[in-house]
């Protein structure tokens, strides 16, 4: 007689029994797919953690072997400078600075088998900075000028690359000498002469004295004296209290070799201005500092 | 009351040796017509061996319900195993001789000699299960054969130690030997739906499937003695079910739970 219920119960034992080896099999796996993640995750963490240490400790080691030599190499130099400039400044203060050098280079010659000096570049850094930082705006367009200059010469060199390449040496030094004539001779001239004559033709509409002083400056700056001591006049007739006009006056009247005129001219303005630019100036001739 | 169709299913799966529960199998068909050319012809031995369970009684059976309308056909399924009694059943049924007291192989080749009968068909004498019989007594059935006054098919069990046996004493003497073999999974499912429609059970023949067929014959391996064994059992474990209105229970196609049952019922799993 058939027991289906004992039977059913072996049936499930059975059946337990026959998924066990997949569920070893599933089960070993999954911790075998587990180990070897966190091996590979614990390799590559250790991996990173090796050529990170080396990227670390080289500077240190570096570092530290600065720290440990720069006191050694540099203490007695300091204490030496020091000395000296203790005894020096109670002298005086410019044999002071005539004698460091002296000792640094005997500090230098003492230490002549490891040359480790400390680098004093941060100190120039520094300056650099402070000056660059205390540019006045005049500073600042002169530097743009240079810079613009600076651009022109890099561009004459680059035109005389491009010529060395084509042509003789001897023909590159026509070709600079050219070049550096041409832009001189435009740049300048052609700009005052432009500007001269376009004042002058406003000059003559509406007699500015503004405008005779403005080119009477340009004259004196040509070292067109003759023509600057005519407009200075004119601006004078014009106004007579105009300072500067006065000054160019008498400035391009020195420069034509008329000294003694100039003084008389300066002197009686001062008389009736009080003018303190007048007065240097006046000085200036006499003493014949301004020629 | 009104018999289950599980029931009548249960019964067509009786591990019997009848001619009616031949199954007649492509395979098996031909196998058997090749062993009925056999006996046709002039042979002293015809040997038939396998494994249990492949069919050899059933083929020896059926070999005897067709061939006994024609000739002369003697079916021993059960060894004789004393050899007296062996010459003796032999003398009584071949030769019509009652024989009294012990008979050896001189007085029963005496007995052989001395027959008179007009038939010119020699006497088949079918031996199921030989390997059981003594190895001097095979001898002795060999000698009998070589006579040819007595055809024999006998049938072994082909395992390593009945292999040994066939080697020993018919390698050299038997003029055919046939081997049958396991169903293949095609043939066993067609095997159980045949049974099953042969005794008008379609709606159990239906449930077998190629599915649960495929489990039952990596369950028997094919085996037809194991498979009747597990059926049989499986339609009774379905009889309980029905029985005790389980409402769970699949009447269109046969649980692989319920076939795994059986085969832990029957020992064919080992659980």
């Amino acid at each position: 007689m058939l027991n289906v219920n004992e039977l059913e119960n072996r049936w499930r034992k059975y059946k337990i029994k026959s998924y066990t080896p997949y569920l070893v099999i599933s089960v070993s796996l999954i911790i075998i797919v587990i180990l070897l993640s966190t091996l590979y995750k614990s390799k590559e963490n250790s991996y990173s953690k090796e050529t990170q240490t080396p990227i670390k400790a080289e500077p240190l080691k570096e570092e530290n072997t600065h720290i440990k030599i720069e006191p050694v190499k540099v203490e007695p130099i300091k204490k030496e400078v020091i000395k000296e400039n203790v005894s020096k400044v109670k002298n005086k203060a410019v044999e002071v600075i005539k004698k460091e050098i002296p000792l640094q280079e005997q500090a230098n010659n003492s230490a002549n088998a490891v040359i480790l000096s400390p680098s004093l570049n941060f100190m120039a850094n520094l300056k650099h900075s402070t000056i660059s930082n205390d540019r006045s705006y005049n500073e600042i367009t002169t530097s743009s000028k240079i810079k613009h200059t600076e651009k022109r010469e890099l561009k004459i060199e680059k035109k005389a690359d491009i010529i060395s390449q084509q042509n003789t040496p001897a023909e590159i030094d026509k070709i600079e000498q050219k070049i550096e004539k041409k832009d001189s001779i435009k740049i300048k001239r052609q700009n005052t002469q432009d500007d001269i004559s376009h004042v002058l033709q406003r000059f003559e509409k509406n007699n500015n004295p503004a405008l005779s002083l403005f080119v009477a400056k340009k004259y004196y700056e040509l070292g067109q004296y003759g023509k600057s001591y005519n407009y200075a006049l004119i601006t004078n007739e014009i106004n007579s209290n105009i300072e500067i006009s006065w000054i160019i006056f008498a400035k391009s009247l020195v420069k034509l070799d008329k000294k003694k005129e100039a003084v008389k001219i300066l002197k009686s303005y001062i008389s009736s201005s009080h003018s303190n630019q007048a007065k240097i100036l006046l000085e200036d001739i006499i003493s014949g500092k301004f020629i | 009351m009104k018999s289950s169709i599980f029931e009548n299913s249960k019964n067509i799966f009786i591990d019997s040796v009848s001619v009616r529960d031949y199954i007649q199998l492509d395979r098996v068909s031909t196998i058997y017509q090749s062993l009925k050319n056999s006996v046709k012809k002039p042979l002293k031995m015809i040997l038939l061996y396998g494994k249990p369970g492949t069919g050899k009684s059933m083929f020896l059976t059926k070999l005897h319900h067709d061939l006994s309308s024609s000739q002369r056909v003697y079916i021993y399924q059960t060894p004789i195993l004393d050899e007296s009694e062996f010459f003796k059943s032999l003398a009584q049924d071949i030769f019509n001789v009652k024989y009294q007291g012990e008979l050896n192989f001189t007085q029963f080749m005496l007995i052989v000699n001395k027959d008179e009968s007009q038939d010119t068909q020699v006497p088949l004498v079918l031996l199921d299960e030989a390997q059981l019989y003594s190895s001097a007594l095979m001898e002795k059935i060999r000698l009998l054969s070589d006579t040819r006054s007595v055809k024999f098919v006998i049938t072994l069990r082909k395992t390593e130690k009945e292999d040994l046996i066939a080697k020993e004493h018919f390698q050299t003497r038997i003029w055919e030997s046939i081997e049958l073999e396991n169903a293949s999974a095609t043939e066993l499912k067609i095997y159980i739906q045949k049974k099953l429609m042969k005794a008008n059970c379609f709606d159990s023949a239906s449930m077998f499937s190629q599915r649960p067929v495929d489990l039952i014959y990596k369950i028997t391996d094919g085996n037809y003695r194991d498979t009747n064994k597990l059926i049989y059992t499986l339609f009774d474990i379905y009889l309980w079910y029905e029985e005790n209105n389980s409402s769970n229970l699949n009447r269109t196609v046969v649980s692989n739970k319920i076939i795994e049952m059986s085969a832990i019922h029957t020992g064919l799993i080992n659980a």
